[in-house]
């Protein structure tokens, strides 16, 4: 059974390359371009990380952590959050956000292929 | 600034067998060498047609021709391709006897088409897809699939009882 | 170049830099504070990222250079003075410099040549290198450390599992964790998906510090693991690790003794009850033995320059033979003197090379001792475990290759073969199973034999199989050994027989190959309701033995010399005039075997024949063959998994000219001879 990830992600180029990326690693992906859309992903069936975006329009980053937080199955699940400040410690720690971890953006595909297999091990 | 391999452009060496070309990625290949006089495993079945001495390491060499079930035109200069397969996470040495080896290529992995279902000779899980480069068509060999070991060893032993 | 990310990058590069010169300022009046030293090399350490991503190479290149010197700092290998505080102070106003684009070359130069010269003198000839399995060890050296892991108690809430982690740092090395569990047990902790437990980790391992933290830690925030590196020689302690023991014991003497004890020996692996109290007590889990050796005179060698060694002692050995054979070409006395005094150092080279790669069997011995814990835990079956002969050597190579055949051997052990307590009382048997694991030597072997006192193997259940596998008639008159050694047949031993044969059985026939693949072979004994034994037989050396080169047609065959135990020639007429084969020797009859006939070649027309008298693990029989060319010093060569199914060669060599020879697998020819 391929794990499944749901990307996150408003822009479309950005999406595509996450989404590439992941598939060639062997993972199967679902997509969706802003939080309501990806709301749908989360019915039940098994999903084991979510990657997202921080900045969307119409439901942004923190909503949609605070949304999969709030479902029984999803609560613990492994989610990574994507974002351009290059200074991350200007935003909230991964802890108080709730998320495994922040990827900065741009980012370096051999680390992000690391982080994700590390943390779907 | 992301980067990403898929637009990169790779290399591939281009083998006959028979009548038809395959391509198999460089970054398999260690080397190429003239067919030599390879000592017959005593026993073994003609896919296998000896061992080698590579590099201080003995290499089985398969016939690639009865692998493809392709026409052997028994020519003289045939060369031996030494590749470097995974097997079940180890890395195998193994040989392959082939017709010729005509060029290296370069095409872009995206470039490689599917195999269509209907008309193709070949087992398709053996090849990544083909491509067409003036108006030939090369398959492209997944070679970790084409030398499965474990395959190859049942073959050999079944062909010797 | 300006965009969105470059000036975000020059704000957090200034704000580091400022950092940096007042962590500079501090370290000046105290030269050994770990600390300052850590956010030093941090501040490298992420610059080098970020100026990678945005496009400053050239600040990328210079943090990079300071990183590896504050990694040295960090080791140990590199001291602070003055001279390194002057550096790192130029580095940031080089920095500085190349961020605002007012960079001057030769003063960067300057710095970056003045860097090498501290960098290099701090290296004194310490080559780096992998051992090639474990890409985390960068240095031939051990550490100690005393982590402190406390993970947040919403951990779980983001993703994670700290036992996940404790596993990742356990496979590092030797390990010694204490739990310190508030409020309730760390199982029903993660039932409930909260976190109150810290762990308490001595970890001895050749991984280095910033693996540690980069790849076991790389998800949690600074607060909820501390990492210390300690010299287990010295009498005490960091202060800062003495401030964080103090957090845990009362007794903060006490608790440095215990971290300086810990590493002098680690006891035996023993798991006390959990107890529910406020203030934490710790429970104990010990993982991995340390084998005591006198750590003055050994020396920790890495597979990967063994290998390299035992490669160059072949092809020394290969360029000798090579010699001898042009030598006696040359009818020169003096050289072929000389060459015979090459020969013996050569042999006396190979046998100390060989030696190196000599490991007590007791390294793997031991780490059966968790693995049977674990396995009598998981069962619900108490075990007594001996083992015995810990200290008979074996080769390296071999070592690693049985580790997964007698895993399997002793999983089966003790599912199958010891009973519940239950019933071992019903029979009058101690409620403890009895499983015992010896090691000896035998001629130039050693035995491995693992023992239990179990319920036997079902000969019945065994018999059935074999009939329902069509291995065997109905009918069948057949021994007890040969009913045993059935379940060595592969395809005898599926998922489906598990429930069918209650007794030994699954995997064996991998067990039997595993061992086959370097040169060893198993024998099953059972008795019903006493128990069984399963020996191993091992050779000691893997790579280089003495044989005898024969040929058949245009093959070449090595048979091993300690496995002959006489030669003559015979007329073709008079061996193969009947029809059985067997041959004459010492007034009894052998088995025959023709190799051309097994080989498939036509039939040898020479008057007369070489026969081979072989005597292996005591069963004699004889091979014929065209011709003895002479002995051979063989260094053995795998033929690959391409041939791991033909029952004739045990492995391959390639002679002086370059051809290819092959040795004969006399055990298992002989296997493969009496089934027919």
């Amino acid at each position: 059974m391929k794990k499944r990830i749901v990307v996150v992600e408003d822009f479309n180029t950005s999406r595509q390359i996450i989404k590439k990326t992941l598939e060639s690693m062997g993972y199967q992906v679902d997509e969706a371009a802003d939080g309501r859309e990806a709301m749908h992903f989360f019915n039940g069936n098994k999903i084991d990380l979510v990657i997202s975006d921080y900045n969307m329009p119409n439901m942004d980053g923190r909503a949609v952590v605070e949304y999969i937080r709030n479902k029984e199955e999803y609560k613990f699940i492994p989610i990574f959050m994507l974002s351009t400040e290059t200074n991350i410690d200007k935003q909230m720690r991964a802890r108080e956000a709730k998320i495994t971890a922040w990827i900065k953006k741009p980012f370096e595909v051999i680390e992000f292929r690391k982080l994700v297999e590390k943390v779907l091990a | 600034m992301t980067t990403l391999d898929i637009d990169k452009k790779t290399s591939y060496i281009n083998l006959r067998i028979g009548s038809e070309s395959f391509a198999i990625s460089v970054y398999k290949v260690l080397e190429i060498i003239q067919f030599e006089q390879l000592t017959k495993v005593p026993n073994s079945s003609d896919f296998v047609p000896g061992v080698l001495n590579f590099r201080g390491s003995i290499v089985p060499v398969i016939d690639m021709h009865k692998r493809f079930h392709a026409e052997d035109c028994n020519s003289e200069d045939k060369m031996v391709v030494v590749v470097d397969i995974l097997n079940k996470d180890k890395n195998v040495l193994m040989g392959l006897l082939v017709d010729q080896v005509t060029d290296v290529i370069e095409f872009e992995y995206k470039e490689i088409k599917s195999v269509p279902d209907l008309g193709i000779r070949y087992n398709p899980e053996f090849l990544e897809g083909f491509i067409e480069q003036e108006n030939k068509f090369i398959m492209v060999l997944n070679i970790d699939r084409v030398l499965n070991v474990t395959e190859l060893a049942e073959v050999n032993q079944i062909l010797q009882e | 170049m300006i965009d969105e990310f470059t000036n975000g990058f020059i704000e957090e590069v200034r704000e580091l830099l400022l950092l940096l010169e007042d962590d500079l300022i501090g370290l000046e009046k105290n030269p050994a504070n770990p600390e300052i030293i850590n956010n030093i090399f941090r501040v490298m350490h992420t610059l080098k990222g970020s100026a990678g991503m945005v496009g400053f190479k050239n600040i990328q290149d210079i943090t990079h250079e300071f990183e590896s010197l504050y990694v040295k700092i960090r080791e140990g290998s590199q001291i602070v003075n003055s001279d390194i505080i002057d550096l790192t102070l130029k580095g940031k106003d080089v920095i500085l410099s190349m961020l605002e684009g007012s960079e001057n070359e030769e003063v960067t130069q300057h710095l970056l040549f003045q860097l090498m010269k501290v960098i290099g003198q701090s290296e004194e000839g310490q080559t780096g290198f992998s051992t090639g399995n474990n890409s985390s060890v960068n240095s031939s050296s051990v550490h100690h450390y005393v982590i402190f892991f406390m993970p947040d108690k919403g951990i779980f809430e983001r993703g994670l599992s700290p036992d996940k982690s404790i596993e990742e740092i356990k496979i590092l090395g030797e390990t010694h964790i204490l739990l310190h569990e508030k409020k309730k047990s760390w199982e029903k902790q993660k039932e409930e998906k909260i976190c109150q437990t810290s762990w308490e980790i001595y970890l001895r391992s050749e991984a280095a510090f910033t693996f540690i933290e980069e790849e076991v830690f790389l998800f949690y925030d600074q607060e909820e693991y501390r990492i210390f590196e300690i010299n287990p020689g010295s009498e005490k302690v960091d202060t800062a690790l003495e401030e964080k023991l103090g957090k845990y014991y009362k007794n903060k003497v006490e608790a440095i003794n215990q971290v300086l004890g810990f590493f002098k020996n680690l006891p035996e692996p023993e798991v006390k009850a959990v107890q529910n109290f406020e203030k934490t007590e710790p429970v104990s889990e010990s993982h991995g033995e340390i084998i005591k050796t006198d750590s003055e005179s050994t020396v920790n060698v890495s597979s990967h320059k063994l290998d390299e060694l035992m490669n160059l002692v072949s092809e020394l050995v290969t360029l000798t033979a090579t010699m001898q054979v042009h030598a006696s070409h040359i009818e020169d006395p003096k050289l072929i003197n000389t060459l015979e005094n090459v020969e013996k150092l050569t042999k006396k080279f190979r046998n100390n090379a060989l030696d190196l790669r000599l490991v007590p069997v007791g390294t793997l011995l031991s780490k059966f001792k968790r693995q049977v814990r674990d396995l009598s835990k998981e069962l619900g079956k108490k075990v007594n475990l001996l083992i015995e002969g810990q200290d008979i050597e074996i080769d390296k190579t071999i070592l690693k290759s049985i580790e997964s055949p007698l895993q399997h051997i002793i999983r089966n052990s003790i599912d199958h073969g010891l009973e519940p307590e239950e019933e071992r009382l019903a029979k009058g048997k101690s409620p403890e199973g009895l499983l015992k694991i010896t090691a000896f030597y035998s001629g130039a072997s050693v035995i491995l034999q693992v023992q239990d006192d179990g319920r036997g193997i079902n000969l019945e259940r065994v018999k059935e199989c074999a009939i329902k596998k069509g291995l065997l008639l109905a009918d069948q008159v057949v021994s007890k050994q040969e009913l045993i050694s059935m379940i060595l047949e592969p395809g005898f031993t599926t998922n489906e027989n598990i429930s069918i044969v209650s007794g030994r059985g699954v995997g064996m026939d991998v067990v039997r190959k595993e061992l086959n693949s370097v040169g060893g072979s198993v024998e099953i004994f059972t008795e019903k309701e006493l128990g069984t034994s399963i020996t191993m037989k091992l050779p000691t050396t893997l790579t280089i033995i003495d044989t005898l080169m024969v040929d058949v047609d245009d093959t070449q065959i090595l048979i091993p010399v300690m496995d002959i135990e006489y030669c003559f020639k015979e007329s073709n007429e008079n061996l193969f005039k009947r029809d059985n084969r067997l041959v004459e020797y010492k007034n009894n009859p052998i088995p025959l075997i023709s190799l051309r006939e097994q080989f498939k070649y036509p039939a040898s027309e020479k008057k007369d024949l070489m026969v081979v008298v072989i005597n292996k693990f005591d069963r004699k029989y004889a091979i014929t063959a065209d011709h003895i060319v002479g002995e051979h010093q063989a260094v053995i060569k795998p033929l690959g998994d391409l041939f791991v199914n033909q029952p004739y060669f045990s492995g391959g060599s390639i002679m002086v000219d370059g051809k290819l020879a092959f040795i004969l697998d006399t055990n298992f020819l002989f296997n493969h001879i009496t089934k027919i």
